[in-house]
C-alpha cells in the first residue's frame, strides 16, 4: 500500500529537482497523458480491490492509454478540433467512476470489520 | 497486494510522479520567448559591451591596487590601504569635492514679484527624473541646493516641503551643483533636456552656468549599513 505512494513521491521529487521542463507547445499533450496515466493507475486500484486485477492488462493499458490520449490531442491540433476535449471527457468520467467504486468498496470492507 | 502487484504500481506512480512534476515545472516556468528584434539586440549589445569596458577598468583598477599592496611593505602597506580607503569614501560621497562643473539654477519663469514664491514647487518625481537625467549627461557628483546626492539618497515630499538627504530643500529658487568632465556639452544637454520642458510645465525655467570650480560639500548623514552583508569569497 504504502510502496506506490512512495513511488509517486520519488517521482515527484526526480522530477521537481531535475528542473526538467518541456516546450509549451506540448504541455497540452503531457497534461492529457497525465489524465489518461491517472485513470488507469485508478482502474487498477479498482481492479485490485474488486480482486480482478491483472499485471498485464494494468501495464499495458497503462502506456496505451497514455499513447492513445495523446495521439488524440496530436490529431485535434492537425484536424483543428478539439479532439482532446474527447479524451478529457472520457477519461474525466471514467475517473470519477473509478473513485466511486473505490469509495463504495472501501466503505463495504470498512463496514465489514466494524 | 503481491508484491509482484507492487512492484508495477509502484513503477506506475514513479512514472506519473515524474510526470506531475515536468507538468508542474512546465507551467510555472513558461520558457520566454526572445523577442527582441535587431535594434533592441544592438542596443543590448551595446550595452553589453559598454559593461564590459567598465568592468575590464574596474578589474585594471583593482588589479593595479593589488599589485601595489604586493609590492609595498609594512608601512607602505598602511599608506596603500589609507589611499584606498580614502579613494573608496571618495566614491561613497562623503568628501567634499571640487573640480570643473555645471551650476544649474531653477528659479520661476515669471517675475516672482507679482507671485507669491511658494507657489512654485519642484515635485519629488520631476527631481528625481532630473537627477537621472544628469547622470545620462555625464554627472559624476550632483549637489541639490548644498544636499550631496549619493547612492542612497531619499528623495521625498513631506507636508508639500521637498526633502533631500532628509533635509528640507529651500523653496525655489535654488541650484543644483554638479560636476561634469565636459561641462560645456553637458550645459548644451540640458538646454535641450525633457526636465527642462517638465520643469516649464510647472512655470520654472532651468538655465545652465559653465563653471571652472564647482566645490560640492559631503554628504555628512551616517549611511545606513542595515542591509548590507559580507559576501563569501567562493560565492
Amino acid at each position: 500500500m504504502w510502496l506506490p505512494i512512495l513511488g509517486l513521491i520519488i517521482g515527484l521529487f526526480i522530477g521537481l529537482f531535475t528542473h526538467y521542463s518541456i516546450p509549451e507547445v506540448y504541455a497540452n499533450y503531457l497534461s492529457i497523458a497525465l489524465l489518461a496515466a491517472f485513470d488507469t493507475l485508478l482502474g487498477g486500484v479498482r481492479a485490485q480491490l474488486q480482486d480482478t486485477y491483472d499485471n498485464f492488462v494494468f501495464v499495458t493499458g497503462f502506456f496505451f492509454n497514455i499513447a492513445l490520449a495523446a495521439v488524440l490531442a496530436f490529431l485535434g491540433v492537425h484536424l483543428g478540433v478539439d479532439l482532446y476535449l474527447a479524451a478529457v471527457f472520457a477519461f474525466g468520467v471514467r475517473l470519477f467512476n473509478n473513485i466511486a467504486i473505490i469509495r463504495r468498496v472501501m466503505l463495504a470492507k470498512w463496514k465489514k470489520k466494524a | 497486494m503481491k508484491k509482484r502487484h507492487a512492484l508495477t504500481m509502484t513503477l506506475v506512480t514513479l512514472i506519473i510522479g515524474f510526470m506531475l512534476a515536468i507538468q508542474f515545472e512546465t507551467t510555472r516556468n513558461p520558457q520566454k520567448r526572445d523577442t527582441r528584434d535587431i535594434w533592441q539586440l544592438q542596443e543590448d549589445l551595446a550595452k553589453e559591451e559598454k559593461r564590459h569596458i567598465e568592468l575590464n577598468n574596474e578589474f585594471k583598477e583593482t588589479s593595479q591596487l593589488l599589485q601595489k599592496y604586493k609590492t609595498e611593505q609594512g608601512n607602505q602597506k598602511i599608506m596603500a590601504m589609507k589611499e584606498a580607503l580614502k579613494e573608496l569614501k571618495e566614491k561613497a560621497g562623503v568628501t567634499e569635492k571640487t573640480g570643473q562643473g555645471v551650476i544649474l539654477h531653477i528659479r520661476p519663469m515669471v517675475d516672482t514679484s507679482l507671485i507669491e514664491e511658494s507657489y512654485y514647487s519642484v515635485s519629488a518625481i520631476l527631481l528625481r527624473r532630473l537627477i537621472n537625467e544628469l547622470n545620462q549627461y555625464g554627472a559624476s557628483e550632483i549637489a541639490v541646493s548644498g544636499e550631496r546626492i549619493i547612492n542612497t539618497t531619499p528623495i521625498r515630499v513631506v507636508q508639500k516641503k521637498l526633502f533631500v538627504n532628509d533635509h528640507m530643500i529651500s523653496d525655489v529658487p535654488f541650484n543644483i551643483h554638479v560636476l561634469t568632465p565636459r561641462p560645456k556639452d553637458f550645459a548644451k544637454r540640458v538646454d535641450v533636456s525633457q526636465s527642462g520642458e517638465d520643469l516649464a510645465r510647472e512655470g520654472l525655467v532651468i538655465t545652465a552656468e559653465v563653471k571652472k570650480l564647482v566645490k560640492l560639500p559631503a554628504y555628512t548623514p551616517n549611511i545606513g549599513l542595515n542591509y548590507l552583508h559580507t559576501v563569501k569569497e567562493d560565492s
